[in-house]
């Protein structure tokens, strides 16, 4: 239908003209473009590629950033910005898988929980949901981690594991107060099936908070992913990984400060970053119109 | 008691004795309590009250959005005492409602096609794509039928509420609710929506239950009204009895504050009851007449006994110990 | 007039948005006088608020004044530096808003809020600086008392939830009363609530401002409850005064095609049925219609309704903007 398509480009243009109203916005975007361009183009631009696999030379380790190695090497004689660059695949995979994992069911069980307010169904899934959100992230995901052999499969899972509660309350929340409004009551006494209800009526509205928090969760999860590396549950060697590149270059302090630092801000950096779009997408949908 | 509540075959829709109670942590919410009344065919029944009154939430549960606590509904004559879910489906077909925002009674994430074409995919009676019959619909509501791909957001008020009622006509109901359907509205888009709906139930045949706090606007649409106060009916008449001699000391008060804008208005307006306290809530009821204590007729009788619906002139019934004293003492026995 | 108290003239506000420029205002022309109560009616979008906003500086950040001038007590509001439009906001000029409930913080005890407001409004003559704080206190329990609030003392310790919409209201009022001493402005009280409540919270209105001595404006598009309170109706449609008449002479017999539409739609108590309403809608903002805003929808449009805009000007007994009256 031309109309359609016609009104998809418009309210495109017309989001991205509130959304470029905030340079912090803009920023966060730019952020996160750039750390997306180098995941995907990270064996193109990266110096030294082979360096992201099992590579020793020793002869040039330790070595301060210098116009050959613009980060720097560590210990290994590695290059410190190409196991940057390909450490952002890993911290962007995990993020990728666990968000991926987590919200179907989160939204599955949100909208049925809110929906049968009151009843039995709600009692059992969100008491369910209220369990694994009161035990402490990182000490779930340790313990899972350490009772099997560590390894980045193994970290996302755990990760999946204490992150899906948070979206089955997020809609929950949503769901229970879209309840009782008209729209619903109107699609219900006209006979619409509660599949219908649920996904075709009240899903609709929760795609909103659902996209600014998963946005706001990359951030997240690349960091509780980091820090199962920094304790080594995560992406085991000789793979490069930004937590385990902290942790590795921490017992080197403060003289090899290179191989530390610069890890440690590609983290913030990231964090930020999609902590700045989140901003920006949640600001987007705060109101409908100008 | 329902001396007006038998099922006749003139009569759309019977209410009886009607109760619906709220549970909630301050008490019971009494707010349907005791309700009888008839709708007959073809005729609009005007149902007026201000808030905390109970007459949404009587609406409410003749649509079955509330499962009624004690009472009967019969709608052309089947026994429809349930809930929405509990309902045969094609008996939904044939009652439907118009809600009182169109802001939220419209989903804002669903087009205007989605939202009318709703009824008609759960009720089969387009099969496959339903833009003929959608496009039909909005023309009958008189907006551009390119509307169909637009979101509700994007629609003024007065345009909501006519793709509100476009989808409550889908399905050829004989019954429509209407709640409060302009109360949200300007003047001038009221006066555009009620000539349509007027306009429908002389072409369709429709039998309408009018809902609304605005009694200028009760009197132009109804052809009896009933007043609604804490739970209770306090009165029925036809319009222009209701209008002309109202009985019921809370339908004075009501009427006296009114805000009209001629004199003719002025002089029909009873001047003597200046509108006194609030509604109390519904929760603490007072004891005997609910409206004892903003009542400036108020007797000793009034604090302890409820009075009983009694019919003074012929189908105008008032439930108040004015009327009803002589005949007391007939009842206590 | 110079004894007037507002002036406003040839007031312009538009707003960017997304697409261009709503020319909201169109040039607005408004006079009060000391004392006066008037109305301001009108349709929702026609542009009432923005007004009475623009007055107090309250508009938007997407707004912009491109022309026009507000004078209160002879000076131009919108060319004040923010201390003095304060000090109008805290001594001269209050306002209270549509819905009671949104417009008082519900974390806090009316008793806060109140003494908030008259902490801000007034300032001890002798010392120059706050009032003592029992002073304060007695003076808001005074103030609740003046709105016919029962039992002031106990609502000063309540929270707003505690208290009935006809209750808020009425706080909301008596907080707009600390801090208008010249000037309330009233932008659809009682709306949201019963009709007898609102005829209740009408009637307050009229006669604190009797007694005080202060100017009302009353915003309403219920052209019934203006009718029972104000001396002189403006009546605005799409950002223009179309008619300006004294109550009684607007309601006997509205001159302009858009107040006479907007009174022959308006139910009647005594039945008649409803006419039907003026056809089309209110115009886009983004792109208003040449000439006359209101001749798309009028009866009687004449060829130079599409290209000249009509005057608000004097038609005898009042001031139309229609050239239908104009020779």
């Amino acid at each position: 239908m031309p109309l359609v398509s016609e009104r998809r480009t418009q309210d495109i243009r017309k989001g991205w003209y509130k959304f470029s109203k905030s340079p912090l916005s803009i920023l966060g975007l730019a952020v996160v473009v750039v750390i997306i361009s180098v995941t995907i183009a990270s064996p193109l631009i990266a110096p030294y590629p082979k360096h992201a696999e099992f590579f020793v030379d020793f002869s040039n380790a330790n070595k301060p950033p210098s116009w050959k190695y613009p980060l720097g090497t560590d210990i290994m004689g590695r290059d410190v910005l190409t196991r940057i660059i390909f450490g952002f695949r890993y911290s962007l995979m995990m993020a990728v898988v666990v968000l991926s994992l987590v919200t179907p069911p989160g939204v599955i069980l949100g909208l049925i929980a809110g929906y049968f307010r009151g009843s039995w169904i709600e009692t059992i899934i969100m008491r369910v949901t209220d369990v694994f959100i009161g035990v402490p992230p990182l000490v779930l995901a340790l313990a899972i981690c350490s009772v099997l052999t560590p390894s980045a499969f193994y970290a996302m899972m755990a990760v999946s594991l204490m992150w899906w509660p948070w979206y089955s309350r997020l809609v929950y929340s949503v769901t229970s107060s879209l309840r009782n409004e008209y729209f619903v009551q109107a699609a219900e006494t006209t006979g619409a099936s509660t599949f219908h209800i649920l996904f075709r009526e009240i899903f609709p509205n929760c795609l909103a908070p659902i996209l600014t928090k998963v946005t706001l969760d990359v951030g997240w999860v690349i960091l509780i992913g980091a820090s199962l590396s920094f304790v080594g549950l995560g992406a085991q060697p000789p793979t490069p990984d930004l937590g385990t590149m902290v942790s590795d270059g921490a017992k080197y302090l403060p003289d090899l400060w290179w191989v530390t630092l610069f890890p440690s801000l590609a983290i913030v950096v990231t964090i930020l970053g999609f902590n700045l779009l989140g901003d920006g997408v949640r600001d987007l949908f705060a109101t409908e119109e100008v | 008691m329902s001396n007006m509540a038998g099922t006749s075959t003139e009569d759309i829709l019977t209410v009886g004795d009607l109760r619906k109670h709220f549970k909630t942590s301050q008490g019971i919410v009494r707010a349907v309590d005791v309700v009888s009344f008839s709708v007959k065919h073809g005729e609009t029944f005007g149902l007026v009250g201000e808030s905390g009154s109970g007459k949404s939430t009587t609406a409410y549960v003749i649509m079955g959005i509330y499962a009624p606590t004690d009472g009967k509904i019969y709608f052309e004559g089947a026994d429809l005492s349930t809930g929405v879910k509990k309902r045969p489906k094609p008996l939904k077909k044939r009652i439907q409602i118009v809600f009182q925002d169109p802001g939220s009674s419209l989903n804002p994430k669903r087009t205007v096609k989605q939202i009318v074409e709703l009824p008609l995919k759960t009720h089969d009676i387009v099969k496959g794509d339903c833009e003929e019959k959608v496009k039909e619909l909005l023309d009958m509501v008189e907006l551009p039928t390119d509307f169909m791909y637009r979101y509700p957001r994007e629609l003024g008020g007065g345009e909501k509420q006519m793709v509100a009622i476009a989808r409550a006509l889908a399905t050829n109901p004989s019954f429509v609710v209407l709640d409060e359907p302009t109360s949200a509205l300007d003047v001038s888009q009221q006066a555009k929506i009620i000539n349509m709906l007027l306009r429908f139930q002389k072409e369709f045949k429709l039998s309408y239950l009018f809902i609304t706090h605005n009694l200028s606007l009760m009197r132009n649409v109804a052809s009896r009204v009933a007043i609604m106060y804490l739970g209770k009916i306090c009165e029925i008449a036809p319009a222009a009895e209701f209008f002309q001699k109202p009985l019921h000391p809370y339908t004075r008060m009501l009427l006296s504050s009114v805000p009209v804008i001629t004199d003719e208005e002025e002089i029909l307006k009873p001047k003597k009851i200046v509108s006194r306290g609030e509604i109390p809530s519904p929760v603490n009821v007072p004891p005997g007449c609910g409206f004892h204590p903003r009542c400036p007729e108020g007797r000793e009788i009034c604090r302890r006994e409820e009075p009983a619906m009694a019919e003074i002139e012929k189908g105008h019934f008032v439930r108040c110990h004015l009327y009803t004293i002589g005949q007391s003492t007939k009842d206590t026995a | 007039m110079t004894t007037s108290l507002l002036e406003i003239k040839d007031l312009h506000v538009w707003f960017s948005v997304y697409g261009g420029t709503l020319r909201v205002l169109d040039g607005v022309n408004f006079q009060l006088g000391k004392s006066e109560k008037v109305g301001l009616v009108g349709e929702a979008g026609c542009g009432k608020t923005t007004t009475m906003k623009s007055i107090l500086r309250i508009l938007p950040r997407t707004a912009r004044i491109p022309r026009g001038e507000v004078f209160f007590g002879g000076k131009d509001v919108l060319k004040m530096s923010s201390k003095d439009v304060q000090r109008v906001r805290r001594r001269g000029i209050s306002m209270i808003f549509q819905d009671p409930t949104a417009a008082l913080n519900p974390v806090f005890k009316i008793g806060e809020q109140i003494t908030d407001v008259i902490r801000y409004s007034t300032i001890d003559p002798k010392t120059g600086k706050d009032l003592p704080k029992e002073e304060i206190r007695a003076r808001a329990v005074q103030v609740l008392q003046d709105v016919a609030l029962p039992d002031p003392e106990r609502i000063m310790d309540n929270y707003p939830i505690q208290l009935s919409g006809g209750m808020r209201q009425r706080v909301c009022i008596a907080m707009a009363l600390v801090s208008a001493h010249d000037l309330l402005i009233a932008d659809e009280p009682g709306t949201s609530l019963d009709v007898t409540i609102q005829d209740q919270i009408l009637r307050l209105l009229g006669q604190l401002a009797e007694e005080r001595g202060i100017s009302v404006i009353l915003i309403s598009h219920a052209l019934g409850a203006v009718r029972g309170l104000v001396d002189r109706v403006y009546v605005m449609y799409a950002g223009n005064i179309v008619e300006v008449a004294k109550t009684q002479d607007l309601f006997s017999n509205p001159l302009h095609p858009y107040a006479q539409g907007l009174l022959k739609a308006v139910p009647k108590l005594t039945g008649g049925g409803i006419p039907e309403s003026i056809r089309g809608r209110i115009p886009s903002y983004l792109n208003p219609p040449e000439g006359c805003r209101f001749h798309p929808r009028c009866e009687h449009t004449m060829p130079i309704c599409e290209k000249d805009r009509p005057r608000l000007l004097d038609a005898g007994n009042r001031d139309v903007a229609c050239f239908l009256y104009q020779k």
